[in-house]
């Protein structure tokens, strides 16, 4: 059947009108939370309406299905084989559902202003492949079961198992569904693996589902294939992601680092670029009331992953573009405080706190102090302003001791006790 | 060149054989096949279509064989296959039909969409070509059956009761193109009307219970009529008397 011909009669048609909307609209709401500018967050966010996209296209092949089904046209004897002769009749449904996928990707790349990366093809392809999957199984229960009755089945089937899993405690059912649940930030993307879990469990099931109708003989070997590739994908599927929490694994982002300006350099990821002047001014009136105050400055201020090791002259800091220059002093002022292990996670008792460091390095820094005070715990603020009137040994020792106290997950000293 | 079944039997689902241990072979020209309601034309011919699978036994034609899948795609390409129930793509028009079974039996698409026009022409259906098949007439409806079988251009056509539900004139249409594709096509056709049997086909095949009660050339049929039988009830006659005892309300 010509294409047009098969668009005009296919169910694709009427839920074409209702999905595309849909994906634009979800897609800029998805984007409202992601950085401008990040290639991968277009990708991503192309993605996240795989839920409504899947929901949508198989009811709409299980609909195709019923139509086939009711044409009788197996009873035609057709030279085609019958996954040729429904990838015929899928057509317009599998064109529609590449077509929400664009969407969401024009969506995207027009609401974060820049045009999808090559990282983004493993959420892109993993999406794509989710969906032809159940627009597959849509297919196969359309075969069996009256249209009226398997396509809002489906329909409803897989909205639920696509939503509902993302807000259960069963952690690893999360990474199941095809929903994206994780993203990746411009330090860090998401594990290759995130994406290849769903396709092996829906794509083992729908090759399983598709080998049933191929001429495969006997039946008893076809039934046997089908069902070795459904639960073959099925256990590969969860043995993948049996032990992941609520968030699916993530690695440093590589390769993406650019650094510019000198005492100190700084280091961010390329979409970041354009801010590093500004970065760069925020971070010397910084460091110079730093010095000053006793501290040694480092060489570099990076913004990488957290998975990546940094020399002892690098500090970490984590700016972002819509800070405003205020901020950005807050943001540079808090990198000389290094990372810092879970302390709460082994003992719930754990009585240290870096809050009078923080405070003490927002003052120092020359951040207004009742901006510092809005934030900052009473009880901290007061140690702060106190370590304040120590001398400036004293204060960098008070310092240091809690850095080290912190990393040792022992009791923080008051400025008092350190200058003593 | 025809189709043969050998030793072929043939049951729906778990139920009873409707046809068991066949041996025929339709031979060249045109070919009637008769029988009461339930003898099993339909599915001889749906075996013979390879749009049903012989439980055991094989069907074949020119060399191709139904049960093996290298040979059935060539198989299907060869004969064309008009079921009695014709059932179309709602929302298609006569032409998409058609063409769609074009492509069905292995045509392109373009040249089964030129092969649409050609055949609906042939049935006189070009006028309502372009009407959806929903809103088509009984009769219309399997005029774009036969359409379906003329498309793309089988050696043998199997057309299970193609003039059910036509009127006359259609019919005296139905019976000229069976004309016209003499020599060229060889055609096997179950038909409840037994009118102009003399005229139209070479060989009569009566289907009884599953089993051959008669396979033969049509002076042959004919001579079973009892003698005195008026001239223009002959083929009645000689059908009668072939199914004696068998359900004759089809007549």
């Amino acid at each position: 059947m010509r294409f047009l011909t098969s668009f005009r009669i296919s169910s694709a048609k009427w839920a074409a009108m209702l999905l595309l909307p849909a994906v634009w609209f979800l897609v800029i709401e998805w984007a409202r939370f992601a950085q401008v500018g990040f290639g991968t967050a277009v990708a991503e966010a192309a993605s996240f309406p795989v839920f409504a996209i899947a929901a949508l296209c198989s009811a709409c092949a299980t609909w195709e299905a019923g139509r086939l089904r009711r044409s009788r046209i197996w009873s035609l004897a057709p030279v085609h084989t019958r996954l040729r002769v429904a990838a015929n009749a899928l057509l317009p449904v599998v064109t529609l559902a590449c077509a929400a996928i664009g969407l969401g990707l024009v969506a995207g790349s027009v609401d974060l202003g820049v045009l999808p990366d090559g990282a983004g093809a493993s959420s892109i392809a993993s999406t794509l492949a989710v969906v032809l999957s159940y627009i597959i199984i849509g297919f196969s229960l359309g075969c069996v079961v009256h249209r009226t009755l398997a396509a809002p089945l489906m329909l409803l089937g897989v909205y639920l198992w696509m939503t509902v899993p993302a807000s259960s405690n069963v952690m690893w059912i999360r990474h199941l569904t095809g929903e994206q649940i994780t993203s990746s930030t411009v330090t860090d993307s998401v594990s290759f693996t995130a994406f290849i879990a769903p396709v092996l469990l829906s794509g083992g099931v729908a090759i399983g589902l598709a080998l049933l109708s191929s001429t495969i003989r006997p039946k008893a070997l076809r039934g046997g294939v089908a069902m070795s590739c459904a639960v073959v994908g099925t256990l590969l599927a969860y043995l993948m992601v049996a032990n992941w929490g609520p968030d699916a694994p993530m690695i440093a982002r590589t390769g993406a680092t650019v650094c510019a300006q000198s005492k100190p350099k700084i280091c961010v990821p390329r979409e970041f670029e354009p801010q590093i002047p500004r970065f760069h001014k925020a971070a010397t009136e910084v460091m110079l009331r730093l010095k000053t105050a006793g501290l040694d400055a480092p060489d570099t201020l990076a913004l990488v992953s957290k998975r990546t090791e940094v020399s002892s002259t690098t500090w970490r800091f984590d700016p972002s573009p819509e800070e405003s220059n205020e901020a950005l002093r807050v943001t540079v002022a808090l990198s000389a405080i290094p990372a810092l292990p879970d302390c709460f996670a082994d003992n719930e008792g754990y009585s240290g706190s870096k809050e009078g460091i923080r405070s003490w390095l927002l003052l120092t820094a020359g951040v207004d102090r009742d901006t510092v005070a809005s934030q900052a715990d009473p009880k901290q603020m007061r140690s702060a302003i106190a370590a304040l009137k120590m001398s400036k040994t004293s204060q960098i020792r008070w310092f240091h001791s809690t850095i080290r106290a912190l990393k040792s997950c022992s009791a923080t000293p008051e400025p008092a006790d350190a200058a003593s | 060149m025809s189709i043969s079944y050998s030793n072929c039997s043939f049951g729906y689902r778990r139920g009873a054989s409707v046809v068991s241990s066949l041996n025929l072979e339709f031979p060249a020209g045109h070919t009637v096949f008769l029988g009461p309601n339930g003898a099993g034309k339909s599915t001889v011919l749906g075996l013979g279509a390879s749009a049903l699978q012989p439980r055991s036994g094989s069907v074949s034609y020119s060399g191709f064989e139904t049960s093996s899948r290298r040979s059935l795609r060539e198989y299907r390409r060869r004969v064309a296959w008009m079921p009695q129930h014709i059932e179309c793509v709602p929302g298609l028009t006569a032409r998409e039909q058609v063409a769609y079974v074009g492509w069905l039996k292995g045509m392109s698409k373009t040249d089964a969409w030129d092969g649409a026009t050609g055949a609906l022409r042939r049935v006189e259906l070009d006028k309502h070509s372009d009407r959806k098949v929903s809103e088509l007439s009984g009769g219309q409806l399997r005029r774009v059956g036969v359409a379906q079988s003329l498309v793309h251009s089988a050696e043998i056509l199997l057309l299970d009761e193609p003039t059910a539900g036509m009127d006359p004139r259609q019919r005296r249409v139905f019976h000229d193109l069976l004309e016209q594709l003499r020599g060229s096509v060889h055609v096997v056709l179950s038909t409840h009307d037994v009118a102009d049997l003399e005229s139209t086909y070479d060989q009569v095949v009566v289907l009884l219970a599953g089993q051959i009660k008669f396979h033969g050339p049509i002076k042959e049929f004919l001579s079973r009529a009892p003698e005195g039988t008026p001239s223009g009830r002959t083929a009645e006659a000689a059908y009668h008397a072939l199914t004696e005892g068998a359900d004759l309300c089809d007549f």
